[in-house]
């Protein structure tokens, strides 16, 4: 018996789950290759490969978040630094230059003002509550969490309203959006920002040897085969944070824009709201060239769609790899409202924020935005009072 | 038979493959109905215009 047959043999993969799940996908695949274009096929692709890493690496803001503050322990937020570090290195040099599909390459820039200081803490309480960030919320509930499916159904709905009231916070204090490398040029920039997040993996292992414990990794040996480890999980964060680096500036080069999530919760539920009749086209946000645009189009011809409906799709299909079982649902109410205040709170401040954990921290500060880093802060903070508030929701 | 379905339903990742058969359909009907009214061309999508909430950049 081959190695790779004795794999499979032992592994507890489902199945009639993963046959589903790859039809569907493959289906949609080989529509958008016939009824779009190669660019809306790889971004779908990309958009799987995100979902299955993420899944793989368990790679997530949250609970990282939610392990430094309660355990002091520092590898989550160390290995998503690196991740940062990583897409950095090729986001700041390459934006203003052409895409591989001809467009200008853009960053994540959001303004630095009161709009993202609010939006950002009700992000990192919302996320708390909710138990996933922008893309936790996306691939753990296409890896079968129910409680995220609910999260992420409010968090369209939040993502909805947050649309309506933008205008509103856009007319408070703000010093509009701040480029670093605009300030400082591309190396200084890097050295500078590489610099910061390095301070901040130093202050996380400072933090967890003052618990005079030992040192969390990023890395460790596994006694399963490269291979194993590979396609059924349990990746070591290292792995997930160059692999979601890689997929970053991969995605980059193809749709010409940083990655992003949240962007495309507001146009799904402003298309759902548009089916009941609501009239979204009249309100300022949607009058704008790119939001109009995608909202007369279809959400297939939408960049930041396709990945997130890939990140479902990839995710569904690593949780059937791994063997995850398919357990009864089982919710109580309070964990139900949790998951219900901290989807509207997430989608409401991605939109004030300009962004989630993906589109202003991580492809923010890795395109040099100052916002980024303010997001950083007042997220963090928001998350601490969740982590307070988790107890009264049974959580 | 609807109680085998209701049966089914009580499963997290039975209701997850719903929730994406679901979505493939709003896809679609999406599709369907924008099909008159769209370019297929996202370029189209005018990233060049990155002035504040007018991006996909997160917002």
């Amino acid at each position: 018996m081959s190695h790779f047959k004795k794999i499979f043999l032992q592994s507890k993969i489902d199945f009639p789950m993963l046959f589903i799940g790859t039809s569907i996908l493959l289906f949609i695949l080989v529509f958008l290759l016939i009824n779009y274009s190669l660019k809306h096929f790889l971004l779908l692709i990309i958009g799987g490969a995100f979902g299955f890493v993420l899944f793989h690496s368990s790679f997530g803001f949250t609970g990282s978040w939610r392990n430094f503050i309660n355990e002091r322990k520092g590898n989550g937020i160390r290995s998503q630094l690196l991740a940062i570090g990583l897409a950095m290195l090729l986001i700041i040099p390459f934006i203003g230059n052409e895409s591989l599909f001809g467009s200008t390459i853009v960053g994540a820039f959001g303004p630095v003002g009161v709009s993202v200081i609010i939006g950002s803490f009700l992000f990192g309480l919302g996320m708390q509550l909710g138990g996933g960030c922008g893309s936790g919320t996306l691939y753990n509930a296409g890896a079968g969490n129910t409680r995220m499916l609910i999260t992420l159904i409010f968090f369209i709905l939040g993502s909805l309203l947050g649309t309506l009231h933008l205008p509103w916070w856009l007319s408070l204090p703000s010093f509009g959006a701040v480029s670093l490398s605009s300030y400082m040029n591309t190396i200084p920039t890097l050295i500078f920002q590489g610099a910061l997040l390095s301070i901040i993996a130093m202050v996380t292992i400072y933090y967890e040897k003052r618990g005079e414990e030992e040192i969390s990794t990023i890395y460790s040996k596994t006694n399963s085969s490269f291979f194993k480890v590979l396609i059924f999980g349990n990746w070591p964060l290292l792995w997930g944070a160059i692999a979601i680096a890689f997929l970053s500036i991969t995605m980059l080069f193809i749709a010409g824009h940083t990655w992003s999530v949240t962007f495309a919760f507001g146009l799904w539920g402003a298309k759902i709201a548009s089916q009941i009749g609501i009239d979204v086209s009249q309100w300022e946000y949607w009058k704008g060239n790119y939001q109009a645009q995608a909202l007369q189009g279809s959400i297939l011809n939408d960049s930041v769609s396709l990945t997130n409906i890939g990140l479902l799709f990839g995710a569904f299909i690593a949780s059937n790899l791994s063997g995850k079982s398919n357990s009864k649902i089982n919710i109580s109410l309070l964990p139900f409202f949790a998951a219900i205040l901290g989807g509207v709170l997430m989608g409401y401040g991605a939109r004030l924020a300009f962004g989630c954990s993906i589109g202003a921290l991580f492809s923010g500060i890795a395109s040099g935005s100052i916002h980024g880093w303010l997001w950083l802060v007042f997220a963090f903070s928001g998350s601490y009072y969740g982590i307070k508030l988790r107890p009264y929701f049974k959580l | 038979m609807v109680l085998f379905f209701f049966e089914k339903l009580k499963r997290e990742k039975n209701i997850t493959l719903l929730f994406l058969i679901l979505l493939v359909v709003f896809l679609g009907i999406d599709h369907m109905k924008e099909r008159n009214n769209f370019n297929i061309n996202l370029e189209e999508q005018n990233h060049n215009e990155h002035q504040e909430g007018d991006s996909p950049c997160g917002m």
